[in-house]
C-alpha cells in the first residue's frame, strides 16, 4: 500500500513540478543565449543600435527573471509539499485520503519519501540550471576535480591530525555529517507537517496562522533542546571548556552527535504527533 | 439475516456538543435505507464514524463485525457531501487510483457508466461542469463492489434529471449482499427506493421502520416525516 501510495504522490507531484522545471531549463537556455549574443562584437556591429539594446534588455530580463527563479526553486518546492500535505488530508481531499485501506503511517511516510525526492531534485535542477546559464562543462568538470584533490589533499596533509582531533576516522566523520543532513532534511518536513496538524486543531478559521505558530514553537523547542544538551555536555565532560577552546575537532563531534540525536528525537515527536491527530482528532469540515 | 452496520451505545462529542446520545443500531445485508432527519441531527456524524474517518466517544460501532480500520475500510465505499476529488487530474487518473486502492472496483463498470453520460475520461475534473463532477464522485463510489455503501446527501443540489440519475446508478450498481445507507432530507425523491429509513434526530435515533410497512399503512415516509419532525 505504502508503494501505491508513494507511486500516485509521486505522479501528482510530477504533473506540477516538471513543468516547473522545464520552465526554469527554457529560462536558463534562453538567458545564456542572449548572453551569447550580446557578447559577439561583429554581431552587434552589423545591426541596429536599437535591436542590440532590446537584446540587452531582455537579456537583464531573463537573467533578473532566472535568479528569482533559481532561488525559489527550492523555497516553492518545501512550499508545494507542505501545502500538498495539507490539501490532501485536511481539505475536502481528506474525504478520500483518510477513508483509503490504508495506516496514517503510510499515508504520511509516501510524502516524506516525495518530499526528499522533489527536494533533492529541485535542488539538482537549480544546478543544473546554473551550469548552463554560466558553465562550461570543462569547467565544471575541473571545478570538481579541484573540490576533489583539495580533499584529498587535505586528508593526506592533516589527515592524522584531523582524525585525532575528531576522535573518530573521517570516513566515520563524513557519515555524520550525511546522517546530519538527511535527519535535518526529514525534521524539517516532519516538523511542516505536524504543525498543519496542530494548526487544523487549533481553529478551523485561523489555520494557517495555527501552522505558523506551531511551527515557531517547534524551532524554538529544537533549540532549547540543544542548549540543554550542551549545558548537560559542559558539566558531564571533562574538560569540556578546553574541548571548545583547544580542539575544535572534538568540539564539532559533541554538536555534529547532539543535533543527529535531538533532530531523531523530533522526527519521532512530530510523525507520532501527525498520525495522531489524523488518526484520533480529524474532523473535517 | 448478517448484520453490515452494527453500533452499539454510539457516543460522539465534540467538546461540549453531543452529536451522537448513545445510538444502537443493526443493519441487515441488502437493503437500501434511508438515513433522515434534520440538519444538525447527527447524520453525517454517524457516516463519518462508519467510514473511520471520526472515532467514537465512547460505545461501539463495525462494519461486517470489524471494527473502524483498514479491514473495514475496504468494505465501505463511501460518498461524503464535498467535491473530494483533486480537480486537476483526468477522470481517466482518478479511476486508475480507485483501482489500485480498492481490489473491489470495477473498471468497466465506471468506464461504462462515464460513456452512457458522454463524460470524456481524458479530460481533467477541473474541465468538466460542477454536476458531471457530481456524477463522477458518484460514478467511483457505485463502481465498486462493496459491503456498505454511505451516501451523504447524495441528491442535494442537484437538479430533479440528475436526482434520478443518482437514485437509478444507485439502485442498478448495488450488490444484493450490500447495503446503501443515504443520509438526505430529500425524502420524496428517496421513497421510491428505500427498503427501511431511520429517523434521527439530535443525536438519537428516534424510529428504524420499513418502508413496506408505512406504505402498507396508506403513508408517505415523506408524510411520516413531517409529522415527527413538525416545528
Amino acid at each position: 500500500m505504502l508503494g501505491k501510495l508513494t507511486k500516485h504522490e509521486f505522479l501528482d507531484c510530477a504533473r506540477i513540478a516538471f513543468p516547473s522545471y522545464i520552465a526554469v531549463l527554457i529560462v536558463s537556455v534562453v538567458g545564456r543565449f542572449l548572453t551569447w549574443l550580446t557578447s559577439r562584437q561583429s554581431l552587434i556591429d552589423s545591426v541596429p543600435i536599437t535591436f542590440v539594446k532590446i537584446i540587452k534588455t531582455l537579456s537583464s530580463l531573463i537573467s533578473t527573471i532566472y535568479v528569482f527563479a533559481f532561488i525559489s526553486l527550492l523555497v516553492i518546492t518545501i512550499l508545494f509539499m507542505v501545502y500538498r500535505f495539507y490539501r490532501n488530508f485536511f481539505t475536502d481531499e481528506g474525504y478520500l485520503m483518510l477513508t483509503l485501506p490504508t495506516r496514517p503511517t503510510n499515508l504520511v511516510f509516501s510524502k516524506l519519501f516525495n518530499s526528499w525526492f522533489w527536494i533533492f531534485l529541485s535542488l539538482a535542477i537549480a544546478l543544473f540550471s546554473l551550469y548552463i546559464t554560466i558553465g562550461h562543462y570543462d569547467r565544471i568538470i575541473e571545478l570538481f576535480k579541484n573540490i576533489f584533490d583539495s580533499f584529498k589533499d587535505l586528508y593526506e596533509r592533516e589527515g592524522e591530525f584531523l582524525e585525532r582531533e575528531l576522535g573518530v576516522p573521517i570516513w566515520v566523520f563524513a557519515i555524520e555529517i550525511i546522517l546530519l543532513a538527511f535527519t535535518y532534511i526529514t525534521r524539517f518536513i516532519l516538523s511542516w507537517y505536524a504543525s498543519v496538524a496542530f494548526g487544523m486543531l487549533i481553529s478551523k478559521k485561523h489555520k494557517i496562522i495555527g501552522t505558523i505558530v506551531a511551527y515557531i514553537i517547534i524551532f524554538l523547542a529544537s533549540w532549547a533542546i540543544m542548549g540543554i544538551y550542551l549545558a548537560i555536555a559542559t558539566s558531564v565532560i571533562p574538560n569540556y571548556y578546553s574541548i571548545f577552546t583547544q580542539s575544535s575537532g572534538k568540539a564539532l563531534q559533541i554538536v555534529v552527535i547532539g543535533n543527529i540525536i535531538i533532530d531523531t528525537f523530533f522526527i519521532g515527536l512530530t510523525f507520532w504527533f501527525t498520525t495522531y491527530i489524523m488518526k484520533h482528532r480529524l474532523n473535517l469540515d | 439475516m448478517a448484520a453490515v452496520l452494527e453500533c452499539a451505545h454510539l457516543k460522539k462529542q465534540y467538546g461540549s456538543t453531543v452529536a451522537l446520545k448513545g445510538i444502537s443500531l443493526s443493519l441487515p445485508e441488502g437493503k437500501i435505507i434511508g438515513l433522515l432527519g434534520p440538519n444538525g441531527s447527527g447524520k453525517t456524524t454517524l457516516i463519518k464514524l462508519a467510514s473511520g474517518l471520526l472515532l467514537p466517544t465512547s460505545g461501539e460501532i463495525k462494519v461486517c463485525s470489524f471494527k473502524p480500520g483498514i479491514e473495514s475500510k475496504k468494505l465501505v465505499s463511501y460518498l461524503p457531501e464535498k467535491n473530494f476529488l483533486d480537480l486537476g487530474k483526468k477522470v481517466n487518473n482518478q479511476i486508475a487510483f480507485m483501482a489500485d486502492f480498492y481490489s473491489d472496483f470495477d473498471k468497466n463498470k465506471a468506464n461504462e457508466m462515464l460513456e452512457r453520460l458522454g463524460i470524456d475520461p481524458t479530460k481533467k475534473l477541473k474541465e468538466l461542469s460542477k454536476g458531471n463532477r457530481e456524477k463522477v464522485q458518484l460514478i467511483l463510489v457505485m463502481s465498486r463492489n462493496a459491503k456498505l455503501y454511505l451516501l451523504d446527501e447524495p441528491i442535494g443540489g442537484v437538479d430533479p434529471a440528475a436526482r434520478d440519475y443518482i437514485l437509478e446508478t444507485i439502485i442498478s450498481n448495488y450488490c444484493e449482499n450490500s447495503t446503501v445507507l443515504i443520509s438526505t432530507h430529500l425524502i420524496a425523491d428517496v421513497e421510491s427506493v428505500l427498503n427501511e429509513f431511520i429517523f434521527i434526530q439530535e443525536g438519537e435515533i428516534l424510529m428504524h421502520e420499513s418502508a413496506d410497512k408505512v406504505h402498507a399503512k396508506g403513508k408517505t415516509v415523506d408524510a411520516m416525516f413531517r409529522e415527527v419532525f413538525r416545528c
